[in-house]
């Protein structure tokens, strides 16, 4: 039973049984199509989690992440239907400006908080330069890669999958991505691995720039346009769903499969009042029930052993158990 | 890390139960509350889903109350089987997984007030293709398949600015408040509307522009910053809900009152009232649309393309826009509370007339909150 130890498993538990109790009240979502339009529209919010979930590792948090995503989504909703090389070199342009936002932050010490917040606001800007009014148009590479499917299997399902493992593989079997978890957790460690705390600050916005451009082409296939404000509410999906799938915001450990069923959780959760017509005025009030009780499970290894060890004595004693390391996220 | 059950921990865990256990109970209680009159349903009558963006503010708020009020007539009536309303608290991804799970259920049609002018063509055009008729109200969507009941937006403006050109023979210097950057109703208003005019009467000078975000407190504060360095104005073309904030400024700066425009809401009308108290001879009038106008409109639009009451291809399907003068005034003011909107709601046959008319309807119409409405 060691595997409910893991702080992801509450993230996970609270994915499967939400989709289960969807699947009581709407058997529609059994089918292909059905799961295929169910899990859609958490793709982006997914990409949105392990990105603010990289920039978590290392200690930092990222509150432009919403305008980041609105930005992605102007540009391919625009440069592309000029020509492919101006889209890449727009994309290009902001993952450069993006990696430059952690530089700021290496560069000076300064609270990674106070400079993607100010962030924000730039690439809020850019995008109502790109884009002043929602519009545009999805290059069509872009919707038919989002919804190639092998029969049987809803692409967003493999999306899902592919994304926990890359970015899992990233962070827990590269080099790069230990020295992203020791600077959240240990600056001495990196130095000690014979790295510049500053590359390797620069390497982690890289990592998460990327992957916010994929999430912003899922965007905006999903959206089939472009919206500077659409991504506003990614924000603080994505950190809720870091924080659901294990993730803390003092950094060093990170929790992809966490935060990638944190993601899907919280898709059903909106989705939620779809199935029980429940009052507007009340949903909100339990979608954030729901998301204390998601934290309260994280410490799912007490329950675990609550349940499953017998003795009373043992319990009491504290049966000793072979911890996990804020820095291992296995 | 040793882990080891103390007290704290068992009463955490306990905690935790008691919340699991309060959440399902209270997602049964709500769900059982708020279902609506499923023991009236019959069987021919329509499925429809509405697809709310928010309840946040006084707009929306009338919105919603007209949305519930126009369910129950039509469940009573057999004409719809099933309603349901769902919001999404502004928010486009919460929206789009909310029109796609009303596809997976398998509804008859989808009524849909954006939070986003295109961030939902992708689960619209999923709904299309599943033969689901999507009808959006209130703000207008690009996806092709979908119809658009609104307002005229551009004319909302444009009103305010001929009525200037007229009123100062040509020439004045003008505040243009707009609404949130970004959106399709705010680009309309601010930008479309207002240039029509200034293009014919160049003696129009906007001499100003600032971002009111449709809120009061908003308006006041951007207002207050921009004035000391104005030259004087003459009138302000708003956009609605912030009246009284640039009222409230002009008056703090120590300015004379320009003519403003006001947007219908319960505390601008009051305003008003107030000003013409004090001075008769305050020109103004107010402009904006009926919340519970367009939604109720827009369910008993939906109701009659099912039906195929109206053949209307995807597209516009415009609704006036309501002015209230004063003479209207009082009247007005009785049924609307401070923090309201103006509104009146349509029934189904005064829908279907409006239908029949389409595209010949007026832009605006002046009405009281009972009564024959003027041009309709």
């Amino acid at each position: 039973m060691r595997f409910l130890r893991r702080r992801d498993v509450a993230a996970v538990a609270l994915a499967l049984a939400l989709f289960g109790v969807m699947a009581s009240v709407q058997p529609g979502i059994l089918t292909a199509t059905g799961l295929d339009l169910t899990l859609l529209g958490m793709v982006p919010l997914a990409f949105a989690a392990v990105a603010q979930m990289i920039v978590m590792a290392g200690g930092d948090i990222d509150l432009s992440l919403g305008s980041a995503m609105g930005l992605v989504n102007a540009i391919c909703a625009t440069a592309f239907t000029k020509s492919v090389w101006v889209g890449v070199g727009e994309l290009v342009a902001f993952v450069v400006g993006y990696v430059l936002m952690g530089a700021v932050i290496e560069f000076r010490r300064l609270p990674a908080l106070i400079v993607t917040f100010a962030f924000s606001f730039i690439w809020l800007g850019f995008a109502l330069v790109v884009l002043p009014t929602p519009g545009g148009v999805a290059p069509a590479w872009m919707t038919q890669l989002f919804s190639y499917s092998i029969p049987g299997i809803p692409e967003p399902i493999l999306l899902l999958v592919v994304l926990a493992a890359a970015s899992w593989l990233y962070l827990q079997r590269t080099r790069t991505g230990r020295l992203i978890r020791s600077l959240g957790n240990k600056r001495l460690a990196v130095q000690q691995f014979a790295a510049h705390p500053f590359s390797v600050r620069l390497r982690m916005y890289l990592a998460a720039g990327v992957v916010l451009v994929l999430g912003g082409f899922s965007l905006t296939a999903e959206s089939s346009s472009g919206d500077p404000n659409s991504g506003q509410s990614y924000l603080l999906l994505s950190i809720a769903a870091v924080v659901i799938g294990g993730g803390d915001f003092a950094g060093g450990s990170s929790w992809p499969i966490g935060a990638v069923a944190g993601a899907v959780a919280l898709g059903f959760v909106s989705s939620l009042d779809s199935f029980f017509q429940i009052s507007a005025n009340l949903l909100f009030a339990l979608q954030g029930l729901l998301l204390i009780v998601a934290l309260g499970l994280r410490r799912a290894e007490v329950l675990g052993q609550w349940l499953f060890v017998r003795r009373r004595g043992d319990r009491e004693e504290g049966a000793v158990t072979q911890g996990v390391l804020p820095g291992e996220g296995t | 890390m040793v882990a080891h059950m103390t007290k704290a921990k068992r009463h955490q865990i306990l905690m935790v139960l008691a919340a699991v256990t309060l959440v399902s109970g209270a997602i049964a209680w709500a769900s059982g509350a708020a279902r609506p009159g499923s023991a009236a349903a019959a069987q021919s009558g329509f499925k429809i889903a509405y697809a709310n963006s928010e309840i946040g503010n006084t707009f929306h708020q009338a919105l919603v109350s007209a949305v519930q009020a126009t369910e129950k007539v039509a469940l009573k009536s057999g004409l719809v089987s099933k309603f349901t309303l769902t919001d999404a608290n502004n928010s486009p991804t919460t929206q789009a997984a909310q029109i796609r799970q009303d596809v997976v259920a398998g509804y008859n049609a989808i009524i849909v007030d954006a939070s986003s002018a295109t961030a939902l063509n992708g689960a619209i055009q999923t709904a299309c293709s599943h033969g689901i008729i999507v009808v959006a109200v209130n703000e207008n969507v690009t996806a092709p398949c979908a119809y658009n009941v609104s307002p005229h937006w551009p004319d909302d403006t444009k009103v305010q600015m001929e009525y200037f050109a007229q009123r100062f023979h040509g020439h004045a210097n003008i505040l243009n408040v707009r609404g949130v950057a970004g959106t399709l109703p705010d680009t309309q208003m601010g930008v479309t509307g207002v240039n029509d005019v200034t293009k014919q009467s160049p003696g129009l000078k906007i001499v100003g522009s600032v971002y009111g975000q449709w809120t009061q407190t908003i308006a006041e504060q951007v207002t207050s910053t921009i004035l000391p360095s104005l030259p004087t104005v003459n009138a302000v073309v708003t956009q609605g809900g912030d009246g009284v904030g640039v009222y409230n400024a002009f008056k703090a700066a120590g300015r004379p009152i320009p003519q403003i425009v006001f947007g219908n809401r319960g505390d601008e009308l009051r305003l008003w009232q107030s000003i013409l108290k004090t001075d008769p001879g305050y020109d103004s009038f107010s402009i904006s649309t009926w919340p519970g106008g367009i939604s109720s409109f827009g369910i008993w639009a939906t109701v009659a393309l099912l039906k195929k009451v109206v053949d209307i291809k995807p597209s516009y399907i415009y609704f006036p826009l309501s002015e209230i003068t004063t003479g209207t005034l009082a009247a007005w003011i009785k049924v609307t509370p401070p923090s309201g909107v103006a509104t009146r709601s349509f029934t189904y046959a005064a829908a279907v007339a409006v239908l029949k008319k389409e595209p010949n309807i007026p832009i605006v119409a002046t009405a009281g909150p009972t009564g024959p409405i003027s041009g309709l």
